[in-house]
C-alpha cells in the first residue's frame, strides 16, 4: 500500500484507440480516471475479466490516493481484509486492471454500443465523432445511474 | 500617451477640416471623452483616423475580410465636389508622450477615375517638441520607428474595445481562442525567439529529409510517417482558420441581412423579438457548452458512487480493528517474533516450559500485523474516510449539475419553438422581399451550426494528431540514438531537434508567464467591476491551456457555465483591459482606451463600476456610444463621477456626411434618452 509511482497501468490493446476517443472527446482528462471509472463499473456489475494483449496505457503516477484507496479496498473486501494482498502494488494493479477490463466490456455492451463506428465494433472499437456531441454528459448519466442500490 | 487634438480633413464621412479637442487627464481631474452618435456616423472611423495617423493603417482587426478597395478614406462629397480634381485626405494629431509634445500629420490624395477611386500617399510629417521648448523634425523614413517606441503597432487594438470583440469573447468558441492567443502572442514580443525556433526547425527538418535517404529502414519510415503527421496537422490548422474566417463571415453577413429587414417597418417588432430571442438562445447554448464541458470534473465523482458500499465496508471493517486494539496493534509483533524466537519471556522465564503462555503468545503473534502494514492500514482509513464523507456531496452535485444541463436543453428547446413561431410569423408577411431575405438568413445560421460541427471534428483530429506526433518523436530519438553511434549525420539531427525542443520551452515558460500575468490583472479588474454578488462568489479569470477562458469560484471551482451574460461581459471586458494594461507595461493603461457601446447587456451595477472605475484605470477613456447603450442615467452617472470633460456629438448633415458638434456636459442630459428599466 505504498502508492507506487513507477507501474505502467495496462489495458487490452483494443481498448487503445477508445481510450483516446474517450480523452479527446473531453468526457475525462487522463487516462486515469477513465480507468478508474471502469474499475469501479466492472467491481460492481461483474467479475473480472483477465487482459488478453496487455498494452501499457499511463504510468501509475497520474493514479490519485482517493483511487489507490477504492483499489485498495476493492482487493481486501474481495480477499476476505488479508492485507498481504496488498502490500504489493504492482499486484494490486494486475488484479485491478482485470476488473477495468471487465468494467470497459459492460460500458461497451451497455452503453458506448450506440456511439461507435459500427466498422469498428467488433475488432477495435471507436467513437463515431458524429454522435459525441454530449458524450461527457452521457457518461455521467450513466455512471450516476448504476450507483443506484440495486434492487 | 495621451491625446489632446486631432483634426479631420475630408477623411470618411468627415467633409471639409473639423477639429476634436480630447480631454487630458491634467484638466480638472476629468479624463473622459464621450462622443456620441448613432451606429454609422463615424465613431468608429475617428478611432481609424487615429490608427491611420499614427500607422498608416487602414484595416483595424474588426474589419475582418473587407477588401482594402472598400476601406476607402476618402470623403465621398469632397471628390464629387472637386470635379475630377485630387482630393486631399489628411489627418492630423497632437499628443504628449514622456514629457514631450508630438504633432503628427498623415495625407493621402483621392482621385476619381471611372467607377474607381485611386488613393495615394501624399506626406507624413511628424514634430516633436521638448519639455525645453525645443523643436525637431523627424525625417519621414524614422517617422514609424518613432511612433513604434511609443505604441508598438502589433498592440495598437488593444485600445479599442467594440461590441463585436466583446461577445466574441465571451463565447467559448474556436474564434475566442484565437483572439486570446493572437493577443498573447503579440504580447510576447520574442520575434528573436520566434524565429530562432523557425530556423532551427527548418535545419532539422532539412537533416531529417537527408537521414530519410539513408539505408536505415525503421528510421525512414519512422520520419515518413512524422513527415505526413506534420502536413496533416498543417493542413487541418489551415482548414480550421478557414472554418473560422467563414462562421465570421457568415455571422457578419447575418448581421447585414438583419440590417437590411429592418427597412420593412411592420415586421419590425418581430425581428426585434427574434434577435433577442437569439441572444437569449446563444447565451444558454454557451452555458450548455460550458457545463458540458465541466461534466468531465464529474466521472471520477459519480464512478466513486458505484463502489460506495465497498468503501464503506472496507472502511467499517478497518474501524472495527481500530476499536479492537488491532490496529494500530497494542502488543508489539517485533517483541512477540523475538521472545518467540528467544524462548524468553519479558520476566526472563523460558516460555516452552509454559504450554499455556506459549499458546497465548502464538495466538497474539495471529493477531498482530507488521508496522508498516499497520501504517498503510491507518492511511487506507484515512483515504476510504475522506472518500466516504464526500458521498453524499457528490451525489448530490451530479445530481445537480445533471438537472441543470437538462434545465439548459429544455430552455433551449422551448427558446427554439418561439423562434421558429417568429420566423414563421416573419415568413406568412405579404412582402416577398422580407420572406426572401429571411430565407437566407435561415440557410445561413444552418452553415453556421454545420461549420461549427466540422470544426469541432477537425479540432478533435489535430489533438489526435498532436498526441501521435509526441509518440512519434519519442521513437525517433530512439532510433536516432541507436543508429546515432556511427552516425554524425543522426547525431547532428538530435541535436537540431533537442535545441529546437529547448527553444519551445523557454517559449512556453514565457507565454506561461504572460498567461497568469494576464490572468492576475483581469482577474483584478474583473473583481472591481463586478457587482456584490459576483464579487462574493467570483473569484479568479484563468487563460486556459487551450487559450480558452475559465472563471472559478470562491472554492476554486470552475464555475464559467453559471455566470450570467452581464458577468460574462464584464470577464471579457476586464480580460482586454488586461491585455491593455500588460501592452502598457504599468498598472495603469498609458494609452487613450477607446471603448464603443460597451454596456450591452451589463445591469444597472455593473454599468455604474464600469463608468466609476475605467477613469481609475486608464490615463484617458474615450466613449464612443449610441442612444441606445448611453442613455440619461449613463450620462448622470458620469457626470457624478466628475471625470467627465468633454461631450461630442456626431451629426448628420444634409448631405449625408457627419458633423462633430462639441456641446457643454449638463445638455447631453437633455438630449438624452431616459431609460428605467435594465436587464
Amino acid at each position: 500500500m505504498k502508492m507506487d509511482g513507477k507501474i505502467r497501468v495496462a489495458t487490452d490493446a483494443k481498448y487503445k484507440e477508445l481510450y483516446n476517443n474517450i480523452k479527446n472527446n473531453g468526457v475525462v482528462e487522463d487516462f486515469h480516471e477513465l480507468f478508474y471509472l471502469c474499475v469501479c463499473l466492472g467491481y460492481r456489475k461483474g467479475k473480472p475479466s483477465p487482459v488478453k494483449r496487455r498494452d501499457d496505457r499511463f504510468w501509475s503516477s497520474t493514479i490519485t490516493p482517493r483511487e489507490w484507496a477504492c483499489y485498495y479496498a476493492m482487493v481486501l473486501e474481495q480477499n476476505d481484509f488479508d492485507y498481504k494482498k496488498v502490500s504489493n502494488d504492482k499486484e494490486v494493479l494486475a488484479i485491478i486492471e482485470d476488473y477495468a477490463n471487465a468494467g470497459m466490456k459492460i460500458l461497451i455492451e451497455d452503453f458506448l454500443h450506440d456511439y461507435l463506428l459500427s466498422s469498428s465494433r467488433d475488432t477495435d472499437p471507436q467513437l463515431d465523432p458524429a454522435s459525441c456531441k454530449e458524450l461527457a454528459k452521457q457518461f455521467v448519466h450513466y455512471i450516476f445511474e448504476q450507483s443506484e442500490p440495486e434492487s | 500617451m495621451i491625446l489632446h487634438k486631432m483634426m479631420v480633413e475630408n477623411f470618411r464621412q468627415f467633409n471639409g477640416k473639423q477639429e476634436l479637442e480630447f480631454v487630458t487627464p491634467s484638466q480638472d481631474n476629468a479624463n473622459v471623452t464621450v462622443i456620441f452618435g448613432e451606429n454609422g456616423r463615424g465613431k468608429t472611423g475617428l478611432f481609424r483616423a487615429i490608427m491611420f495617423c499614427l500607422f498608416g493603417e487602414r484595416r483595424l482587426s474588426q474589419d475582418g475580410d473587407v477588401q482594402r478597395e472598400e476601406l476607402q478614406l476618402v470623403n465621398v462629397s469632397a471628390l464629387e465636389a472637386s470635379a475630377g480634381k485630387p482630393v486631399r485626405t489628411a489627418v492630423e494629431l497632437e499628443f504628449s508622450h514622456r514629457g514631450q509634445t508630438y504633432r503628427l500629420r498623415r495625407a493621402i490624395l483621392g482621385m476619381q477615375d471611372g467607377n474607381r477611386i485611386i488613393e495615394e500617399e501624399d506626406e507624413k510629417r511628424l514634430f516633436v517638441t521638448t519639455s525645453t521648448g525645443n523643436t525637431r523634425t523627424v525625417s519621414a523614413t524614422e517617422i514609424d520607428a518613432e511612433i513604434d517606441n511609443i505604441l508598438d503597432r502589433r498592440v495598437k487594438d488593444y485600445f479599442l474595445f467594440d461590441g463585436e470583440k466583446i461577445e466574441r469573447l465571451t463565447r467559448a468558441s474556436i474564434e475566442q481562442r484565437r483572439e486570446i492567443s493572437a493577443g498573447i502572442r503579440n504580447l510576447l514580443n520574442v520575434d528573436a525567439l520566434e524565429t530562432a525556433i523557425r530556423a532551427v526547425g527548418r535545419v532539422a527538418k532539412t537533416l531529417e529529409k537527408e537521414l530519410s535517404n539513408s539505408s536505415h529502414e525503421e528510421l525512414s519510415r519512422l520520419l515518413k510517417r512524422l513527415g505526413d503527421n506534420e502536413e496533416e496537422q498543417s493542413r487541418l490548422r489551415k482548414r480550421l482558420d478557414d472554418l473560422a474566417d467563414e462562421m465570421r463571415r457568415a455571422r457578419k453577413e447575418i448581421e447585414d441581412t438583419d440590417q437590411k429587414l429592418t427597412s420593412f417597418n411592420e415586421i419590425r417588432h418581430l425581428l426585434d423579438r427574434r434577435k433577442s430571442l437569439e441572444k437569449d438562445l446563444n447565451d444558454l447554448e454557451q452555458q450548455a457548452i460550458n457545463a458540458l464541458n465541466e461534466m468531465r470534473n464529474l466521472v471520477c465523482k459519480a464512478a466513486s458512487l458505484m463502489v460506495a458500499p465497498t468503501v464503506i465496508n472496507v472502511f467499517e471493517h478497518i474501524e472495527r480493528q481500530k476499536q479492537k486494539g488491532e490496529i494500530p496493534s497494542e502488543i508489539r509483533r517485533d517483541l512477540i517474533e523475538r521472545i518467540l524466537e528467544d524462548d524468553v519471556c519479558i520476566c526472563g522465564r523460558g516460555i516452552l516450559k509454559d504450554p499455556e503462555a506459549h499458546s497465548h503468545i502464538l495466538d497474539w503473534q495471529k493477531r498482530t500485523s507488521d508496522v508498516t502494514t499497520q501504517d498503510s492500514a491507518l492511511n487506507l482509513w484515512r483515504y476510504l474516510s475522506e472518500v466516504r464523507n464526500h458521498f453524499g456531496d457528490d451525489a448530490d452535485l451530479v445530481e445537480k449539475r445533471l438537472q441543470q444541463y437538462g434545465n439548459f436543453r429544455s430552455a433551449i428547446a422551448n427558446i427554439n419553438r418561439s423562434i421558429e413561431n417568429v420566423s414563421n410569423q416573419i415568413g406568412t408577411s405579404e412582402r416577398q422581399d422580407a420572406t426572401k431575405l429571411d430565407d437566407h438568413r435561415k440557410k445561413l445560421q444552418e452553415n453556421i451550426i454545420a461549420l461549427e460541427a466540422d470544426a469541432r471534428n477537425k479540432q478533435t483530429q489535430l489533438e489526435q494528431l498532436q498526441q501521435e506526433n509526441i509518440r512519434l518523436r519519442a521513437l525517433l530519438k530512439e532510433e536516432k540514438l541507436k543508429v546515432g553511434r556511427n552516425d554524425e549525420l543522426s547525431r547532428r539531427s538530435i541535436l537540431a531537434r533537442d535545441t529546437q525542443d529547448a527553444l519551445n520551452d523557454v517559449y512556453s515558460q514565457f507565454t506561461r508567464e504572460i498567461k497568469n500575468m494576464i490572468g492576475d490583472s483581469a482577474t483584478r479588474l474583473f473583481r472591481e467591476l463586478l457587482d456584490k454578488e459576483g464579487r462574493e462568489n467570483l473569484r479568479t479569470i484563468i487563460v486556459n491551456d487551450d487559450y480558452s477562458l475559465q472563471v472559478l469560484d470562491r472554492y476554486k471551482k470552475p464555475f464559467l457555465a453559471n455566470i450570467s451574460a452581464g458577468q460574462r461581459q464584464i470577464m471579457s471586458i476586464s480580460f482586454i483591459a488586461a491585455l491593455a494594461r500588460t501592452a502598457s507595461r504599468g498598472d495603469r493603461i498609458e494609452i487613450p482606451l477607446f471603448m464603443d457601446t460597451p454596456f450591452g447587456r451589463l445591469s444597472y451595477e455593473h454599468r455604474q463600476n464600469l463608468i466609476n472605475m475605467v477613469p481609475t484605470f486608464a490615463s484617458q477613456w474615450i466613449l464612443l456610444a449610441t442612444d441606445t447603450e448611453f442613455r440619461r442615467q449613463e450620462a448622470q452617472l458620469l457626470k457624478n463621477s466628475g471625470k467627465w470633460g468633454k461631450f461630442f456629438v456626431l451629426r448628420s448633415t444634409t448631405d449625408g456626411n457627419t458633423k462633430i458638434v462639441e456641446q457643454d456636459i449638463s445638455s447631453a442630459l437633455a438630449i438624452l434618452r431616459d431609460e428605467e428599466v435594465y436587464q
